[in-house]
């Protein structure tokens, strides 16, 4: 039984300039379930990021619906977005001190009080979101001192302590060796499996995404597929969007091999 | 936790403690010596004191040490908001151009003032109320045009631009003017806590009284801030409000010291950078009050040395917060990255 958490009608996206509108996407239709591992895939350049700034509210969407638990987006305050979805971006932090502890508790800000107190309620859905993403020994260290894996270990431990039903990441595994990649994605599916979150992410590691997600999301020249790893329709289209001559799409490992 | 919090409850007592030593230096200090002894009694015990130290005590040195704690207060507090608010460690209280339309207000009254004719109304008053005319206008002109700006980086560069023009005017007026008036305007610009009446420090202690009370409602958007605009964004945090509130207070502040004390220099930008080599920390609900503390005595400090008199002359007191600030944060800075590296 799917519960569908998220669902995109008509939806057209890209940018609005004063003059004119850039339209980087569009006719896209979507539904996203509770508990779903989703990967969003396109080369460089196709509106991944544009698609997750959208969803995330960052963006304006230039037609189409959003719903979450279909409440339009329309009718969502700021604070009802902040509890409904977190991100994880690719910006860097600006120069702060701010301790593991303190920088995920950040993430309980839409339910603490006028002074952002933090109860021992926040403290421990803050020790539970660093269990899940193996940060607890972190705990006292400074941000600003991580190296990029541990750093995007604590960015997801802050989007779970701030509870919400969906979380967007994008391009969670650019910087980090293989190892981390597959530990993060590891951390990601046992995330959407133990919480039962919806978790979207837009990324450039085609195996790995193969791999884990429940469903794909293929952005390609302004066109659009949602759909499992193993059907047809999806088969096709990763093949159309990355193969090349030095990469090709192996349809019984189901990888890409280069 | 709870050990950093003890830690932070020692150093707020021991800097309580050492604010209010500095108080009964810095009244004690001047060119005429008063005992500890006779500054506590002028304080708490009236009847026991040589009537000489009382007047002094109630008509310069008390005023002149309220207005300094208020002066560090007011600059620490606004030079932390803006260097949290743009996430940029050279952003100052004056980055909003509110010194600069201050000089120039206090510059088109002084230098200006023969030509335009206005001189003959002058009073005690003129100067402060030129200078926050002068500070309102820049302000709003740099609010008006950041308005549309989403980009926080280009806004403080606007202030800047704005800060260059006025002083570009300001060049082309001192140029024209007579040397008694520059003199006058150059006074001014060095600034000076001592030139306060009682009623002026009951004005200027409740407009830093309600700035601090409105920035219990900015803590959280504050703390947010760290993370970045966008993560601000989607913790709920409204941007466009947050900076207007920000600005407000930063206005109110600056502004209103400005008015009274001139264009004190350096304070703001350092006493933040102090604070967080001393606490350590990020969380604005401990940082708010330390840089208010940390301002406070630092500014105490600034003034008793401007007062160690060198024959019958004072040092302008904005020469003392460059003079002995600008080493202090140097040394401090460096022994950071040596303990780090």
């Amino acid at each position: 039984m799917n519960t569908t958490v998220l669902s995109v009608e008509n939806l057209s996206i890209g940018y609005q300039s004063s003059k004119k509108q850039h339209v980087i996407c569009k006719d896209i239709h979507f539904d996203l379930y509770k508990g779903e591992l989703i990967c969003l895939l396109g080369r460089n350049g196709s509106g991944k990021s544009t698609l997750l700034k959208t969803i995330g509210n960052m963006l304006p969407a230039l037609q189409g619906t959003i719903k979450i638990n279909n409440i339009d987006y329309s009718k969502l305050s700021s604070l009802d977005f902040a509890k409904n979805i977190a991100v994880v971006l690719t910006e860097s932090l600006p120069e702060n001190s701010l301790s593991v502890f303190e920088t995920i508790a950040l993430g309980r800000q839409p339910y603490t009080n006028w002074l952002g107190k933090i109860t021992e309620k926040d403290e421990q859905i803050v020790l539970n979101a660093m269990g899940l993403t193996d940060t607890i020994d972190l705990k006292n260290r400074l941000v600003n001192q991580l190296s990029d894996g541990q750093l995007q270990r604590v960015m997801i431990a802050r989007a779970l302590a701030q509870d919400t039903p969906i979380i967007l990441l994008d391009e969670p595994t650019s910087h980090l060796d293989i190892h981390h990649k597959i530990n993060i994605f590891k951390i990601l599916g046992k995330i959407s499996q133990e919480t039962q979150k919806t978790i979207l992410i837009s990324t450039h590691e085609i195996n790995l995404a193969l791999k884990n997600a429940h469903r794909l999301l293929i952005i390609n020249n302004a066109t659009f597929e949602i759909g499992k790893a193993i059907e047809d329709n999806i088969q096709k289209n990763l093949a159309c969007v990355f193969n090349s001559d030095d990469i090709t799409y192996d349809t019984n490992s189901n990888q890409f091999l280069f | 936790m709870h050990s950093t919090q003890k830690k932070y409850y020692s150093s707020f007592s021991f800097l309580a403690l050492l604010l209010i030593t500095l108080v009964f230096i810095n009244i004690s200090t001047g060119s005429l010596s008063i005992p500890f002894k006779e500054i506590w009694n002028a304080l708490f015990q009236s009847s026991k004191v040589d009537e000489s130290y009382q007047y002094i005590i109630t008509n310069y040195r008390l005023p002149k040490s309220i207005t300094s704690i208020l002066t560090g207060i007011g600059l620490g507090i606004s030079g932390l908001l803006m260097q949290t608010y743009f996430r940029n460690p050279l952003a100052g209280p004056f980055v909003l151009g509110i010194s600069s339309g201050a000089s120039l207000g206090v510059a088109l009254l002084i230098m200006g003032g023969s030509f335009l004719g206005i001189l003959p109304y002058m009073n005690g008053l003129s100067i402060p109320i030129a200078s926050s005319l002068g500070a309102f206008l820049v302000l709003s002109v740099v609010m008006i045009t950041a308005r549309n700006i989403r980009n926080t980086m280009s806004i403080l560069i606007i202030g800047l631009m704005f800060g260059s023009f006025t002083s570009a005017i300001i060049s082309i007026l001192s140029y024209f003017s007579s040397a008694s008036e520059l003199q006058q305007y150059i006074f001014w610009s060095f600034g000076s806590l001592s030139n306060l009446q009682w009623n002026e420090i009951y004005l200027l202690c409740s407009l830093i009284f309600i700035s601090c009370l409105s920035l219990l409602t900015i803590i959280k958007p504050l703390d947010a801030l760290l993370l970045g605009e966008n993560y601000a964004k989607s913790l709920g945090i409204s941007l466009k409000k947050t900076q207007n509130t920000v600005f407000i207070i930063t206005s109110l502040l600056t502004g209103s010291i400005t008015a009274f004390v001139g264009p004190i220099a350096f304070i703001g930008l350092a006493i933040p950078h102090i604070t967080k080599l001393v606490f350590k920390t990020s969380n604005h609900k401990t940082l708010l009050p330390a840089v208010a503390i940390i301002g406070a005595i630092v500014m105490l400090i600034c003034d008793t040395l401007s007062h160690i008199s060198l024959g019958n002359k004072n040092l302008p007191i904005n020469a003392i917060t460059s003079l002995f600030g600008a080493p202090v944060v140097i040394w401090l800075l460096v022994s950071k990255s040596k303990k780090t590296a």
